[in-house]
């Protein structure tokens, strides 16, 4: 490819108020103002508010010529009030869930999204959805609120359009897409008054996906993904152009930050407005759902079934808003739902779619050294410094090639100082003497700036831990050469069965240090070795990973050929009937459904009235078979063993054969609930308290081979994918099965199914146990590792299957 | 001076053999601030400065990064990229087609 044509070689988005000039007071006290609102109203039982800043400079260059330097300042805030009331937590946000909205702009974007004056309807209509009628079940017409039709179109057209994801490079996690390369200017993908852009220009707006250069050095463009209901374009980058005819990159390429290899990213997918005036379209609506603001989302990894609920939807009957609806939720299939938009409103408010050398860490005695040099600089009441150091190394191989072969390295240093009972935070990464001062000193302005912390405890002296040993110097000397060597062998598991593989090896090594004024000091010292591999044949896939801190205890040849099974027993894949079933999910399948659970167990979630084990604790909770702790000492647990204030972590019996005994307590939460803290507190100020990061649920001793043989007819998963929280109380899932779905009959394998989309109660699920395996170190993708068992399980549900 | 860090990374990686290479050097300052129940949840300054190196050596990309900006720090950051590069070529096989092209 040539080199682009000469460009001008610096962009900086355009701002009105540099947020890092306004002083943190302003902004602390409209936050406060609009949560002091939002708890007013009665039956308030939760508020959060947040705000967000960022400003990224940076400078390109590149051995075809490119010269760039760019500056980005991002800007962004919400609002959220829950309610808990009788067996309901209800919810709802402002300006949009999760976080709030976020554009390339300064403070003025804050100043107009005015959140103390949503705050006291955010806290209403939170309340009022207890007594709201429950949205009613079936085929219907529905009305998408802008910010949750943002997430339909970032869910079923941008990321589907990855061109990455389409070639297969994302098959190990991300996915594939539905939108194969022959149906690229063939496939009605919408009705006709539906068209779509990807638009990474100035003038297109403010949104995360603007900029003057893409991190490859490709200048911002317009691409049409959906001309008048056509499928007509894809993201592209300068390696994948080719592939689909062009004959420069799309200027899709972005990275997180330095350390970040740039991947093909949305720029901003938008769908272009129509006609319609929003009070005239309500008006001309007979019969309608009107849904506003997204609670949850899951699709399958083809990008092509998906279930999406809000907040609060409205009742819609002869062109009237009506009662409120709760609990709203739809579900479809992308190219039925996006062929069914009968109107599009005219732009009112516009949204975005969101959308080296290793490896020496420092040593005990240097970090030691490092800590005391910023104690030292500090002359407040008290100081805590953490220091984390890590390197890491990643090698990515899809379609039987490595694709990405990366490594990084970072040291962060953190100082928390405390005056007069107020406290802050800042972190850098660099770590001269003037950049030492510079964090010390923005930790004292935070920290003064601030109201007084009505919990804040006097810091930890010195404590003693329990000896783990989790780092290996194996796994921290592994190479790129060593992990190539033994991706090459996975892949010639594929060759040789004609499949095509894809995954990920990783290995790395870090350390972290915590130490305070009052004479703290610990350290720890971990390595880390991942393997994920996904063997796909034309209509059928298994997948298989592995995570251990012992490099010896990773073999890819055999996670590949466990894959490869799969994927041959799961051939031509046929459709059962949905329903209630009898499941053996493998330990990766259980670890990602009872991961939803791992911070309900801690005390501020409790306190919160957000945890679904509100008014729960001393009473049954699951089947008389499930025992459950969280215990850092366990052999097959990895992790620090002090908590994020210094405090030693202990073991805690959290279920004790179905009967709730336990929570996990940080200091302050146990002070305000009369007991003892358990050493699971966060890092220094945060609103979250505790949470358990090393769950170990006992096992049995029924390996799956007997769980099958036992079974008349059932299914057995492999994993699941895109698990989220339908009903925070019932503790309700959704999500798919993914890679390696079997029909059981007669005690054998059938053969392969095809997917299903589940909606499960995982309380219901976890009395419903009938054979426990042996506990494992598992790993998956939507929780961090823990130890279970493989479950056999009756009565799960499954509510769809899909078409492919 | 960021600048040079860049182009020092570019020259260590093509002398080293890359046929391609970009650095991007970034700096990145966070403000972030939040509320629970009347109370300050987080409040947190940061600071994050380093670089990253992609290049192309055998016909196979690499990458790493570091947050040493020093001459030694990119020098090494650079060799590593492209002796990562050519560890990826044990495993090519369909990489031709996608990969052997100049960028």
């Amino acid at each position: 490819m040539r080199a682009p044509p000469h460009w001008p070689n610096a962009w900086q988005n355009p701002f009105i108020q540099d947020p890092f000039e306004i002083p943190l007071e302003r902004q602390l006290e409209l936050l406060l103002t609009a949560d002091r609102e939002m708890r007013r109203i009665k039956g308030v039982t939760l508020a959060e508010t947040s705000m967000q800043f960022r400003r990224l400079e940076q400078w390109y260059a590149s051995t075809l010529g490119s010269r760039i330097h760019q500056v980005k300042m991002q800007s962004g805030a919400g609002i959220m009030a829950m309610s808990f009331a009788g067996d309901e937590i209800q919810k709802r946000s402002y300006p949009s869930s999760f976080g709030g909205q976020h554009q390339l702009a300064g403070y003025e974007l804050i100043t107009s999204l005015d959140l103390v004056s949503h705050a006291a309807r955010v806290g209403e209509e939170a309340v009022a959805l207890h007594s709201a009628v429950q949205c009613p079940e079936g085929q219907s017409t529905i009305i998408l609120e802008s910010s949750q039709l943002g997430l339909q179109v970032h869910e079923s057209i941008g990321h589907p359009i990855e061109l990455d994801r389409v070639l297969g490079m994302e098959a190990n996690f991300a996915g594939l897409s539905f939108l194969t390369l022959e149906k690229l200017g063939k496939l009605r993908y919408a009705s006709d008054i539906v068209n779509v852009v990807a638009d990474a220009r100035l003038e297109h707006g403010p949104g995360l996906g603007t900029f003057g250069y893409d991190d490859e050095g490709v200048p911002a463009q317009c691409t049409n993904i959906i001309k008048d209901g056509l499928f007509t374009g894809y993201l592209s980058n300068r390696e994948t152009a080719p592939v689909i005819g062009l004959s420069r990159g799309g200027g899709t390429m972005r990275a997180e930050s330095w350390n970040r290899l740039p991947m093909i990213r949305m720029t901003n997918v938008s769908l272009q407005p129509g006609t319609w005036n929003y009070d005239d379209l309500i008006a001309d609506t007979d019969d309608a759902i009107l849904m506003e603001t997204n609670r949850s989302w899951s699709i399958d990894d083809h990008r092509y079934h998906f279930q999406f609920s809000t907040e609060i939807g409205w009742e819609i009957k002869n062109g009237k808003k009506g009662r409120m609806l709760k609990h709203p939720s739809y579900s479809g299939i992308t190219t039925e739902f996006w062929n069914s938009c009968d109107a599009i409103c005219s732009r009112e408010t516009k949204r975005h779619a969101a959308p080296v050398a290793e490896a020496h860490l420092p040593t005990d005695g240097e970090l030691r050294g490092l800590a005391e040099r910023i104690l030292r600089l500090s002359d407040a009441d008290e100081t805590e410094v953490e220091i984390d150091a890590g390197s890491d190394a990643l090698t990515r191989f899809a379609n039987n090639t490595i694709h990405q072969n990366v490594a990084e390295r970072n040291l962060s240093v953190s100082v928390r100082t405390v005056f007069e009972g107020r406290t802050a935070r800042a972190t850098t990464n660099k770590t001269d003497e003037a950049a030492l001062r510079r964090v010390v000193a923005a930790s004292a302005t935070l920290a003064r700036s601030q109201p007084k912390h009505p919990d804040l405890l006097p810091m930890l002296g010195k404590q003693k831990y329990a000896r783990v040993v989790r780092h290996f110097p194996e796994t921290a000397e592994a190479t790129p050469k060593g992990r190539a060597r033994a991706v090459a062998r996975a892949i010639g598991v594929a060759a040789a069965a004609d499949q095509t593989a894809a995954g990920i090896f990783t290995t790395g090594a870090s350390v972290s240090a915590l130490a305070n004024s009052r004479g703290l000091f610990a350290a720890h010292r971990q390595t880390r070795a991942e393997f994920s591999v996904t063997m796909m044949e034309s209509d059928s896939s298994g997948w298989a990973k592995a995570n251990s801190p012992d490099i010896k205890r990773i073999d890819p040849a055999e996670l590949g050929a466990s894959a490869s099974r799969k994927a041959a027993a799961s051939r031509a894949p046929r459709e059962v009937e949905t329903g209630r079933w009898t499941v053996i999910l493998e330990p990766a399948a259980v670890l990602d459904l009872v991961g939803f659970l791992f911070y309900d167990f801690a005390a501020t979630a409790i306190r919160d009235q957000r945890s679904c084990f509100n008014k729960r604790v001393g009473t049954k909770v699951m089947g008389d078979n499930i025992t459950v702790r969280d215990d850092v000492t366990h052999l097959l647990q990895t992790g620090a063993p002090f908590d994020g204030e210094g405090l030693p972590r202990q073991q805690v019996l959290l279920i004790e054969q179905g009967v709730l005994r336990n929570l996990v307590y940080s200091r302050a939460s146990a002070k305000k609930m009369k007991t003892k803290p358990t050493g699971h507190g966060l890092p220094l100020p945060n609103e979250y308290g505790e949470a358990p990061y090393n769950l170990v649920f006992e096992g049995g001793t029924t390996p799956v081979e007997e769980m099958i043989s036992s079974t008349e007819r059932g299914i057995l998963l492999t994993r699941l994918w895109y698990i989220r929280d339908v009903d925070p109380y019932e503790k309700v899932l959704t999500g798919m099965t993914r890679d390696g779905t079997f029909l059981v009959e007669d005690g054998r394998i059938a053969g392969g199914v095809r997917n299903f989309r589940f909606n499960q109660n995982i309380l219901e699920m976890l009395s419903n146990v009938e054979l426990l395996g042996p506990a494992v170190r598992a790993a998956g993708e939507e929780s961090f590792e823990m130890v279970v068992p493989a479950m056999k399980v009756r009565g799960f549900h499954f509510t769809e299957v899909t078409k492919f | 001076m960021m600048q040079e860090w860049a182009n020092l990374a570019l020259d260590t990686a093509r002398v080293r053999g890359a046929t391609f290479a970009d650095a991007r050097v970034v700096d990145i300052r966070l403000r972030d601030l939040s509320t629970k129940n009347g109370e300050v949840g987080n409040l947190a300054e940061s600071e994050s400065l380093g670089l990253g190196l992609r290049v192309i050596a055998n016909g196979c990309w690499g990458f790493a990064s570091t947050d040493r900006l020093t001459r030694e720090g990119v020098q090494a950051c650079a060799a590593y990229a492209v002796s990562i590069a050519r560890a990826s070529a044990l495993a090519k096989r369909l990489a031709e087609s996608l990969h052997s092209g100049p960028v």
